[in-house]
């Protein structure tokens, strides 16, 4: 057998399948998802066609542009939240924990919440902010308040708790992959170079973690924005996010067409994003021997 | 005036005693170098001395002040890392200047320090460049530079040459001395390298399991070392176990294996009989070539290295090893002299340069 044949069938054998997956259920899908974006609606169903009602639609109707601008706000916070309280966590579990075992043990646990459930996980804030949840209860206990209070729940601030909680792993594993990977001897030849604790965080260790936490941010956003399950738990009344519209326009509207257009913008405003998010990852990287 | 003091500083990791109760000092000016085998201590101490560890016991003083709980910020002093620790995301001025941003670096004149470091280096084409850009050379340089733009009290360095080549290596050993002489500057050197130790030490430290086994310089630690360790970890060594055959003068007749030897007594008492181990060093071992003295003996060759600049025979004398002897390849004739395996011949050696030892006793001082 040539060296060549042999080497397109071993190509063949290891990519044929992801291939497959990729081109075929992946791609294949999106396409058919983007075509559909310029069906029309008949009620109850639609039709194939070619226009761009369903575009025009979603760029005039002011309440797209409004659950949009509310999905990326939300989500922003809520990436902000878990990058205030994942990375001191982090960098606590990097420099600051000695044991190798406890080191493992606790980035493990890290992990652990990505094996429950999405929706429960969302579920447990409800538990926790609700008037019998144990926030409340503590506050009655420690004789602050003498009635449940009603704000901690169904409102923005709410959501961005729920979603930053489940966004945490995300935000936190990139940013524990480039902090773990600086030399500790860099961190030594800056404090033996007269920098104190404080100058040495911002100008080795935070330059040296930007590709992660660019990483973290980009992967929390993502996951972020399109969350649908937080508003309907723990968001309230005027609380819809985007998916929340895309399943919506699939479920009781009846309006795919339009769910598609919806969804293909989304993707859109993702690549850019992503791609940017790319570029400047490369521009922070540094070449650490 | 000692410019670093160590008083009995003892540091333990949980059930590992790596520096016990070790106290040294290093005089203004000099090159000071630590020196053992893995695991002796003598980089835990520079990490203390530098303020990366903290000792449990004893205190660490720098020109008369107690440093012992000074975070390394504070310190006067200042480190070149094994592996150089040059920060990657800045460029070469940027790594160099570092030490001017911060605390007393403040006080000097940043753009003058700047441009005499990177001339004394010889780097300043460089100056834009970062450190993933430049040779091993290059980075250990900036890293030299970067380390004495603060002017510190002492230097001290961490192997600093055991990530350069060979060549490198040796061009660096000498640059590094005469550095240190021209400025009249103190290092503190710590390595393995004992051939390295030798070359750019005014005075070595050698140490074991967290203690200090001897100190002095060079000369006096190769040709006078106290014990049986110190004389096979510097340098090559032949610890030869015999017996006093008889005592006259100033000489004791040693025998060992087939044969025996006069070697100066240098105030030893000992008496007939009692057992004695000689080192003898592969250099001072010569081929025989005037009349047999009281300090020749013969051997058989059991085999013969080509080393470039010399040969290094070993020879069977009846003992339970070879003697190893190193013979210079220094003219022309030379190697036409050197015996071949299997020959019989005379030996000698320098009286004076035989260093006895009490007892049967090998390399790690046990009998």
């Amino acid at each position: 057998m040539s060296r060549r044949l042999r080497t397109a069938l071993d190509f063949f054998a290891v990519f044929s399948l992801p291939a497959l997956w990729w081109g075929g259920i992946v791609l294949g899908s999106l396409g058919v998802m983007a075509s559909m974006s310029f069906w029309t609606q008949e009620f109850p169903t639609f039709r194939p066609d070619f226009q761009f009602g369903n575009y025009e639609e979603l760029l005039t109707n002011n309440q797209y542009v409004v659950v949009i601008a509310r999905s990326v706000r939300i989500a922003l916070m809520s990436c902000l939240f878990s990058f205030l309280i994942g990375f001191p966590l982090v960098y606590f579990i990097v420099f600051k924990v000695e044991s190798r075992a406890v080191k493992l043990l606790l980035y493990m646990g890290m992990l652990i919440p990505l094996w429950v459930s999405y929706v429960l996980r969302s579920y447990t804030w409800k538990t926790i902010l609700g008037t019998e949840g144990v926030l409340n209860s503590a506050l009655l206990w420690l004789g602050i308040v003498d009635e449940p209070v009603m704000f901690f729940l169904y409102n923005q601030y709410a959501m961005v708790i729920t979603i930053g909680y489940i966004c945490m792993p995300l935000m936190m594993l990139p940013i524990y992959s480039s902090l773990d990977k600086i030399p500790r001897s860099l961190i030594e030849a800056s404090r033996d170079l007269g920098a104190n604790s404080f100058h040495t965080f911002l100008n080795v260790t935070l330059r040296l973690a930007i590709p992660g936490i660019i990483a973290g941010w980009t992967l929390a956003f993502c996951l972020a924005v399109g969350d649908f399950v937080s508003p309907i738990l723990v968001g309230g009344p005027s609380a819809n996010m985007i998916a929340n519209v895309v399943l919506t326009q699939y479920g009781m509207a009846l309006n795919w067409p339009l769910g598609a257009a919806i969804t293909v913008v989304l993707l859109v405003i993702f690549v850019i994003l992503l791609s940017a998010s790319n570029q400047a990852e490369r521009v922070g990287k540094v070449n650490i021997e | 005036m000692d410019i670093i003091e160590l008083q009995q500083v003892t540091k333990t990791f949980g059930t590992l005693t790596a520096v016990d109760n070790l106290s040294l000092s290093v005089k203004h000016g000099r090159y000071v170098t630590m020196l053992g085998p893995s695991g002796c201590g003598k980089t835990t101490t520079l990490r203390m001395i530098g303020g990366f560890e903290y000792p449990d016991r004893g205190h660490i003083l720098l020109d008369g002040e107690d440093i012992t709980d000074f975070p390394p910020h504070t310190r006067k002093l200042n480190v070149m890392f094994q592996d150089f620790a040059l920060f990657p995301h800045m460029t070469v001025e940027e790594n160099i200047g570092y030490g001017l941003r911060f605390g007393d670096g403040r006080k000097l004149d940043a753009a003058k320090e700047l441009k005499k470091a990177l001339d004394m280096i010889q780097l300043g084409h460089k100056a834009r460049s970062k450190p993933h850009e430049l040779s091993i050379g290059q980075r250990q340089r900036v890293a030299l530079a970067r380390a004495l733009v603060r002017h510190p009290k002492v230097l001290l360095l961490d192997e600093p040459l055991s990530a350069l080549d060979a060549e490198l290596r040796a061009t660096m050993q000498i640059e590094l001395r005469e550095l240190q002489q021209r400025a009249g500057l103190t290092f503190l050197m710590v390595t393995h390298d004992q051939a390295e130790a030798l070359v750019m030490s005014d005075e070595i430290i050698v140490m074991k399991d967290g203690v200090v086994v001897e100190s002095g310089s060079p000369e006096d630690l190769y040709n006078h070392p106290a014990t049986p360790y110190v004389a096979s970890f510097l340098g090559a060594s032949n610890l030869v176990p015999g017996r006093v055959e008889s005592a006259t003068g100033g000489s004791l007749r040693i025998a060992f294996g087939d044969a025996s030897l006069e070697v100066a007594s240098n105030g030893r008492s000992a008496e007939v009989g009692k057992p004695i181990t000689m080192s003898i060093r592969p250099e001072r071992i010569g081929l025989h070539r005037r009349e047999i003295t009281a300090s020749s003996f013969s051997g058989r060759v059991t085999e013969s290295f080509y080393r470039g600049e010399a040969m290094q025979i070993l020879v069977d004398v009846g003992a339970k090893a070879p003697l190893s002897m190193i013979t210079p390849l220094s003219w022309k004739g030379a190697r036409g002299e050197i015996p071949k395996v299997g020959d019989r011949i005379e030996l000698h050696v320098d009286p004076d340069s035989v260093v006895l030892f009490d007892g049967h006793v090998d390399a790690s001082g046990e009998a």
